[in-house]
């Protein structure tokens, strides 16, 4: 019995809702290869960016191939993490196998491309490892084809048929991938797999969630310790009755964690036979065991993706070269286009390099250390969006400047400079995965270098050391651009704006051969200063004379010191006549004036 | 024998009739509303004539689809005389009305007279662009569908930049889309968007901020520079560039030269306003586009 386009494009969508709303539970599986929580999403941004690329086009006129091609191209291009590119790379070798012009597909047909499917996974995966997502697609394509040779029923009815050993094949994960049993779960990409195909065969009605809810990975982990605690210091008094009772009341059926169902069931036994050793050291070497696997040493840091648009590029000479830069390579190529997906230390030395093989797109890279921080910890960032600008900066009115200037997060001080709890706090409000940070003073750095080792975000720090630079961030940065590509235009045009500053003394001082009175204002331009003078008007034209160059434009910011500068702005526009001049306000504390020249 | 071919195409092109050199031609107007009175292009009627009444009158003005009536009026009188109609079209993106409008008509006439909607996912100068461009490929080839295909290439290579001092005309318009996070600053800043033929379904994208005209030329010369790059062209096949209000002007003047000492061009075209394009950019804004094949 053959299925249609329409059939095959609702079960994807259904299949993809089921996995979206279950990715949660998904991520606090994941333990392999790297405890990064994010399998879930990764499945689902990869689904979601195969379903987008279909939208563009009109199912009704498209053939089956046509259908599995445009879906296939959008798995590849948006695929995230190894469990993306392993789905990706599973749709690539069904794609391959498809070459239908007709309306629907056959179970046969289904059948071979479900096979090309798992070959294309396996050989295009760099160590294809049993007990993971891999086994699962094995055991779909050959349960499959046998029973399309049993039998010529409804392709629902045929998947639906497999599932109980799909699930079978699910629970025999940990034996297969030790690291599984030691950390007490199955395998989060096989689960993510189950689910989609229990999706697909519209086993589960649209609204129910096939998981029970179930403790988080901190929660686990906090209730071992304590049951590790309370074992190996003989806690039995008084004092820690509330956790006895605690541990001997946590509900088993919410425990998706294997071991840690055994560690309690042990510690029921402990509690009844009273000082029995080896039992207690049994506990606490499981409960060890538990707290190792879920904090294990990440050897490369950072989850790096992107896309190499390069022509007369060999894909194994290609592979060859980037396997010495990490490891969890893989590679999927598609005409000129190569996707890629790595662990590795030195994500952005990587980059250029790759750089110079042709061009690169949709670059990701996600720091596996804090996603693997935010995964067991309790203090759980959630992210509501893919980037951040955040700006630390004094002055209300240069608040109100870069807020009409584009999306921004602005965090504003007054004449205290911030504290690392106050700007750990502004970089959780932006609520962003990826954050570019900048403030307008050099001495904040080592406070945003602190607050950003506290963070769980992808955080890049720019340099900059005054407010110009940010007005100058503003101009580049675009909210529709990934981190890599913002932080490289930003850093590229960061000096584009030349300026002047303009302060009033507080007490005589002489620099560079100029004495300065108290009272009296100076100018400084690229740290030196250049003028003083004791009116205002004075020094601003004074200023510009001895700027200016061929710039058209000149704009006065002034500090909360200062009222408008209407008056000096209409003197100047008498003498500088091809000039235009504007006026903002600033709000800053330190600088009178800030002259830009553009 | 050679076929007969007529091109449709709107009044929205960026260049003036008088530039196109091709007899088979017929034009549809965009029916502008001003005020609540419906205008449409004429001597009278002229996007100068628009801007003053902008800057003068503060008016109200925006544009509606094209009339169905008005094109089966050329249809009818075509189907007889010529064996394809190629209708280019502005994006489907930014008039969805108009593309449906016209494929309704394509879908009617399909037994009569093939009619092929292009669609050149432009807008102004862009669209008079791809115009252009077709007609050139018309005059060495009657194939079609060779020519239909060249000319979905030379779409998605064609990018047209628009600084657009004033956004509000685009945001009352609705077609401001991304743009929508270049408005409301206080800084005044000459905003430069685009509608780039490799992402047209993405509609009108934000491309930079300008504070001096100078700067926002830099910004289209840098952008089209990296797309050169990308496609690795060699000599950019195409140019139009126009300002809404002056030929002569300094932006213009600036732009001209930015793109005579940087770029490797074939054509370098000044273009003409259109009335119903000043509706959209108001007073003070240029563009450019460059079909890169």
């Amino acid at each position: 019995m053959a299925i249609n386009i329409i059939q095959i494009n609702t079960i994807l969508n259904n299949a993809y809702d089921l996995l979206s709303r279950e990715k949660n539970h998904i991520n606090n599986l994941n333990v392999f290869p790297v405890p990064d929580g994010d399998t879930g999403l990764n499945m689902a941004l990869t689904l979601q960016g195969a379903l987008n690329n279909i939208k563009s086009h009109s199912i009704k006129s498209m053939t089956i191939q046509e259908y599995v091609d445009c879906f296939t191209e959008g798995a590849l291009l948006n695929s995230r993490g190894c469990s993306g590119s392993i789905l990706a790379l599973f749709c690539k070798g069904i794609s391959e196998s498809i070459k239908l012009t007709e309306g629907s597909i056959s179970n046969d047909e289904l059948s071979s491309a479900l096979k090309k499917g798992c070959e294309i996974a396996y050989r295009e995966t760099t160590n294809p490892t049993e007990g993971t997502m891999l086994t699962m697609m094995r055991v779909l394509s050959e349960q499959f084809e046998k029973l399309c040779s049993e039998s010529s029923n409804n392709t629902f009815f045929l998947i639906k048929k497999i599932i109980p050993s799909l699930e079978d094949t699910l629970e025999k994960t940990p034996e297969m991938l030790p690291i599984l049993k030691k950390a007490g779960v199955v395998d989060s990409g096989a689960m993510g797999f189950l689910i989609l195909i229990k999706g697909i065969s519209f086993e589960l009605e649209h609204n129910e969630s096939i998981i029970k809810p179930i403790f988080s990975i901190a929660n686990i982990l906090i209730i071992s310790k304590y049951v590790r605690s309370f074992v190996s210091h003989k806690k039995y008094g008084k004092r820690n009755r509330f956790i006895r009772t605690f541990i001997t009341n946590v509900p088993l059926k919410n425990i998706s964690n294997i071991n840690l169902t055994n560690i309690i069931k042990l510690f029921n036994n402990l509690l009844q036979k009273k000082n029995n050793e080896k039992l207690a050291e049994t506990i606490i070497q499981k409960s060890d065991e538990l707290s190792e696997t879920w904090n294990p040493n990440i050897k490369f840091r950072y989850c790096t993706e992107f896309i190499l648009e390069s022509e007369n590029l060999d894909k194994t000479e290609f592979e060859n070269k980037l396997s010495s830069w990490g490891d969890s390579l893989i590679i999927i190529h598609s005409n000129n286009i190569f996707k890629i997906h790595i662990h590795t230390n030195r994500p952005k030395s990587l980059l250029k390099t790759c750089e110079e093989l042709g061009k690169i797109s949709s670059t990701k890279i996600d720091d596996m250390k804090k996603q693997h921080h935010n995964l067991i910890s309790e203090d759980k960032a959630y992210y509501n969006k893919d980037i951040a600008l955040l700006l630390i900066l004094n002055g209300n009115g240069f608040a109100d400047i870069m807020k009409g200037l584009g999306t921004v997060d602005i965090f504003t001080y007054q004449k205290v400079k911030p504290s690392v709890n106050q700007i750990k706090n502004a970089i959780l409000k932006t609520r962003a995965k990826n954050i570019i940070i900048a403030a307008d003073d050099s001495d904040i750095i080592p406070t945003l270098k602190s607050a950003i080792t506290l963070s769980k975000s992808n955080i890049e720090l720019i340099e900059s050391k005054n407010i110009i630079q940010l007005i100058n961030i503003m101009y580049h940065y675009s909210e529709f651009q990934d981190l890599y590509q913002n932080t490289k235009v930003i850093r590229e045009h960061l000096d584009n704006i030349k300026f002047c500053k303009i302060a009033r003394a507080t007490r005589d001082f002489a620099e560079e051969n100029i004495n300065v009175k108290e009272g009296d204002f100076f100018s400084i331009y690229q740290n030196k200063i250049f003028f003083s003078a004791g009116r205002k008007e004075i020094i601003i034209e004074k200023s510009i004379s001895e700027l200016i160059d061929t710039e058209t434009l000149i704009t006065i910011y002034y500090g909360k010191k200062e009222n408008n500068t209407d008056k000096v702005v209409s003197k100047l526009k008498g003498k500088f006549e091809n000039i235009t001049f504007e006026s903002y306000y600033g709000g800053q504390n330190r600088y009178n004036y800030y002259i830009t020249f553009e | 024998m050679k076929k007969k071919v007529l091109v449709i195409t709107g009044d929205n092109l960026g260049i003036a009739n008088k530039q196109i050199v091709y007899k088979d031609i017929a034009y549809m107007k965009f029916p502008v509303i001003i005020n609540d009175k419906e205008f449409k292009e004429s001597e009278e009627y002229t996007a100068a004539f628009l801007i003053e009444r902008f800057k003068k009158e503060k008016v109200s003005a925006h544009t509606q689809a094209l009339v169905k009536g008005d094109l089966i009026k050329i249809v009818e009188a075509a189907k007889d005389n010529y064996d394809v109609i190629l209708h280019v079209m502005m994006g489907s993106n930014m008039s969805a009305a108009t593309f449906q409008m016209c494929e309704q008509v394509r879908k009617e006439y399909k037994d009569i007279i093939p009619i092929i909607n292009i669609d050149s996912k432009q807008v102004i100068s862009g669209i008079g662009s791809i115009l252009l461009r077709l007609i050139d490929l018309l005059k060495t080839s009657d194939d079609i569908a060779e020519i239909t295909a060249k000319i979905t290439e030379i779409t998605t290579n064609t990018f047209t930049y628009l600084c657009l001092p004033d956004l509000g005309f685009l945001q009352r318009g609705g077609r401001i889309g991304k743009a929508k996070s270049l408005l409301g600053s206080i800084l005044k800043i000459i905003p430069v968007v685009g509608l780039l033929g490799d992402e047209a379904d993405s509609g009108i994208l934000p491309i930079g901020k300008g504070r001096t005209f100078q700067s926002a030329n830099r910004i289209i010369i840098e952008n089209i520079k990296q797309k050169i790059q990308k496609y690795k062209i060699e000599t950019v096949k195409q140019i139009v560039i126009l300002h809404i209000e002056d030929k002569d002007s300094l932006e213009l003047k600036n732009l001209e030269a930015q793109i005579k000492s940087e770029l490797k061009f074939e054509k370098l075209i000044f273009g003409h306003p259109r009335f119903c394009e000043a509706v959209h950019t108001g007073p003070g804004a240029w563009i450019a586009s460059f079909s890169l094949k």
